[in-house]
């Protein structure tokens, strides 16, 4: 079997705005898939769509059993198979990655993947149980860590062996908001500077509040259609050229090393084993940047930049749109926001969006291959595809 | 008839160092858990007394299973446990039930302790609770395993150890006396004990406590012999810090639905697993070296079934990475500390032989960044649930070598 012979195109893709949204998350869900639907360019009908994948942590508490069944109803097809996915906040890639392996199989022709969270209206106990449930629960969370402890333990050993200073944390917060600033779907979408960045209150030393994403509600949406049937819908499809997973364990103190994530490796060289191009040739990507020592991470680990040159190139502004490697043109977690199972969803829309020049003033010129990475919890799961026009 | 072969006293981290805490997590059954290992490494060492604890008398109103975790702490095998209410007749009723014991020449040690945070006796804003803490635990045993020991020890270093003013620094016995009155009646009584027998010289072969209630008045006697305390001057009490304990006990109570919503350990977990989180016993994999906890025959990192050791990390390691957590970033477990605390620090601790686990740090750690520190491992108060407390091993991290400088973290300060 050769990867041309089965390929997989992203047909479709739509999102809500990310941030603090009055919508319920049922809304939210059918806002995302409207605008999927809409997005297609020669149309798609309900029937068309044979299997669905929801990518959600619990939202908010309002479905958290069997909440799949809530995207056949809104995408108009109650009837199909549908399965709830759960990666922590890489939900939303599990489920490209499930949907992408279904359609390779042949399970069906086109399949829809969703993510979905509503965070914002819970009271601030039962968010902050919720953003602490998918980490180690007897060793780091009952040490009185969550996720900004754990990521802040990753940073600070990060920056205490490479010798810097938490400016470059700052540097990667401040492109990011000036991405946002330009993404009318961004939850926060004002610039920021360093020194804000460094008068700011602090939150798991070293990290302060603007290294850290917000707590966002959204829905994203795509269709992947097979290659036979993928120009029924549309003249330019985005491909799926490879599609990698990766795990570790739970815990950071089980692990090897504090300064690379492992599953983020393993899931990228997975996905360029399957790809038709090598890492170079990568000109944009989106990263998991939940805190934005994670971004950081992410550039080596999933080899875009060799290991050693992710600080430097963040300084130096090759990863700002414009640089040599744009990375995070969306605003990425840190501005465009993080509603958990929706944001691995949403980074495939920000690249369906950018490899088909539709990406208005934050676009990549010329962009024709992406990567997208998304991480569940400190690192215990990643997932990676790799995709071209 | 039994004899007194050995006492330890300890106290919080907090009055060792005469330092203001942050957010104190000691309280009685950390104390108790402390004076039993110090008691342990007091013990006569002559091989007759190697034999095991035979029973312990504890004087408090820790709850049954309190109780009986504290064998766990210890890494005792379990054995009887005689519990005693928590006042001056239950001090003397215990002395005279441990002197009166037949014990043979082969019978390991009784064990009798006493650990208290003194009862707030505040009455407002302008004099608000006061606390204070110490424990006191008496080994007894056959008169034979006193030789060299107990009351007939050339020096009073021989025979007990304590936490003075200076960290695990010899009690002497002046500083003892500055705690009468400091914790509750029971402690207080075993404290003057100790002191008494401590301060008396070698050969004197015994001490007694005088103690008054306000129902009681009682004598008890070690060895018959009469050394009277009158000339003790009763000192002032001490105030260690200031800590709204009534919150915390609100905190404990409070339903489980408030705390916590499924991502919990539950109390039988918990219990059931006291060993690997509170003695750090787990297996060795002699295949990959990996160290599992809570040994379960199987390897975490290979899978191996095989060449599996049973072991303890020590209670020392290096503090490989660190953060402080400010309000807001915490787990709702640790919303009592944030609220009555604020920020507490979390360390990752690397162990001699390469071993990671996470501890979060002591009640009295400034919010530091000190990787590459050294630290010790304490059992204390982790946080409230079910109505009562969970606890765990916690980091102290210790004050640099006097001559090698700390590597300057290079944010600087």
């Amino acid at each position: 079997m050769t990867v041309s012979s089965n390929r997989v195109a992203v047909v479709g893709a739509g999102q809500t705005a990310f941030g603090v949204l009055p919508h319920a998350p049922r809304s939210l869900l059918r806002q995302a898939l409207l605008e999927a639907v809409a997005s297609v360019d020669k149309g798609i009908s309900p029937s068309d769509v044979g299997e669905g994948y929801l990518a959600t942590l619990g939202f908010g508490g309002w479905q958290i059993g069997n909440p799949a069944t809530l995207l056949a109803e809104e995408m108009g097809r109650p009837g199909i198979p549908v399965t709830h996915v759960e990666n922590a906040c890489a939900s939303g890639s599990t489920g490209l990655r499930a949907a992408y392996h279904a359609l390779r199989a042949g399970s069906c022709d086109v399949a829809v993947v969703a993510g979905l969270e509503k965070m914002t209206d819970d009271p601030s106990p039962r968010r902050r149980f919720w953003l602490g449930v998918s980490g180690e629960t007897e060793w780091e969370r009952l040490a009185g860590l969550t996720f900004a402890g754990v990521y802040a333990l990753l940073a600070e050993r990060y920056l205490s062996e490479r010798k810097l200073t938490p400016e470059v944390l700052g540097a990667v917060a401040v492109k990011n908001h000036a991405h946002g600033a330009l993404n009318p779907h961004a939850h926060l979408r004002k610039p920021i500077t360093l020194e804000k960045h460094r008068d700011a209150p602090p939150v798991a030393d070293p990290l302060k509040l603007y290294d850290c994403c917000p707590v966002s509600d959204g829905a994203a949406a795509v269709l992947l259609a097979r290659e036979e049937v993928a120009r029924r819908f549309t003249d330019s499809p985005i491909w799926i050229d490879g599609s990698g997973g990766g795990s570790d364990f739970l815990a950071l103190q089980d692990r090897p090393s504090l300064t690379s994530l492992a599953a983020s490796r393993f899931a990228a060289d997975q996905a360029f084993a399957h790809a038709p191009f090598p890492r170079e040739k990568v000109q944009f990507a989106e990263v998991h940047d939940c805190f934005t020592i994670a971004e950081l991470l992410a550039l080596e680990d999933t080899g875009l930049l060799p290991k050693g040159e992710a600080p430097s190139a963040t300084m130096e502004g090759r990863t700002r749109l414009g640089g040599a490697l744009p990375i995070n043109p969306s605003g990425g977690l840190k501005a465009k926001g993080h509603p958990l199972g929706a944001t691995g969803v949403g980074q495939v829309c920000e690249i369906y969006h950018q490899l088909r020049g539709e990406a208005g003033p934050r676009q990549v010129p010329g962009a024709e291959r992406a990567l997208a990475h998304n991480v569940g919890g400190s690192g215990a799961t990643a997932m990676v595809h790799v995709f071209s026009r | 008839m039994a004899v007194l072969t050995a006492a330890a006293v300890a106290l919080p981290g907090w009055a060792r160092g005469n330092v203001v805490v942050e957010g104190p997590d000691e309280d009685a059954f950390t104390l108790l858990v402390r004076a039993g290992e110090l008691l342990r490494k007091t013990q006569p060492s002559n091989a007759r007394a190697r034999a095991e604890v035979r029973k312990v008398r504890v004087i408090s109103s820790l709850a049954g299973d309190e109780r009986s975790a504290l064998f766990d702490a210890w890494g005792l095998p379990s054995v009887e446990l005689v519990a005693y209410p928590d006042s001056t007749q239950g001090v003397v009723q215990s002395l005279s039930e441990a002197l009166d014991e037949e014990v043979g020449e082969h019978d390991g040690p009784s064990w009798l302790l006493s650990a208290q945070l003194a009862s707030p006796r505040g009455t407002g804003v302008d004099d608000p609770p006061k606390q204070s803490a110490a424990a006191a635990a008496l080994a007894f045993g056959h008169g034979a395993l006193a030789e060299g020991q107990g009351p007939n020890a050339p020096s009073p270093r021989t025979w007990v150890t304590g936490e003075g003013s200076t960290p695990a620094g010899p009690v002497r016995p002046p500083e003892l006396r500055g705690f009468r009155g400091a914790a509750s009646a029971p402690v207080s009584i075993l404290l003057t004990l100790v002191a008494a027998a401590a301060s008396s010289e070698g050969g004197t072969t015994g001490s007694w406590v005088h103690a008054t209630g306000e129902r009681t008045h009682q004598r008890t006697f070690l060895d018959g012999s009469k050394v009277p305390l009158q000339g003790y001057p009763v000192p002032e009490e001490r105030v260690w810090f200031q800590v709204p304990e009534e919150a915390w006990r609100a905190r404990a109570g409070a339903p489980l639905a408030a705390v916590s919503q499924g991502a919990y350990l539950s109390r039988e977990t918990y219990l059931s697993t006291l060993p690997a989180r509170w003695r750090l016993e787990g297996e060795r994999c002699a295949q990959c070296s990996a160290f599992s906890l809570p040994p379960v025959g199987r390897c975490h990192r290979c899978g191996t079934r095989d060449s599996l050791r049973r072991g303890r990390l020590p209670h020392r390691g290096k503090v490989e990475s660190a953060t402080v957590i400010h309000p807001g970033a915490q787990p709702t477990e640790f919303d009592w500390h944030q609220e009555t605390y604020g920020r507490y620090g979390v360390a990752l601790v690397r162990f001699p032989d390469g071993d990671l686990l996470t501890f979060q740090l002591t009640d009295q750690q400034p919010a530091v960044s000190a990787l590459g520190a050294d630290v010790e491992l304490e059992l204390r108060r982790l946080y409230p649930q079910e109505g009562s407390w969970r606890y765990g091993l916690k980091a102290v991290v210790l004050p640099p070598a006097s001559e090698a400088k700390a590597t300057p973290h290079p944010r600087g300060a």
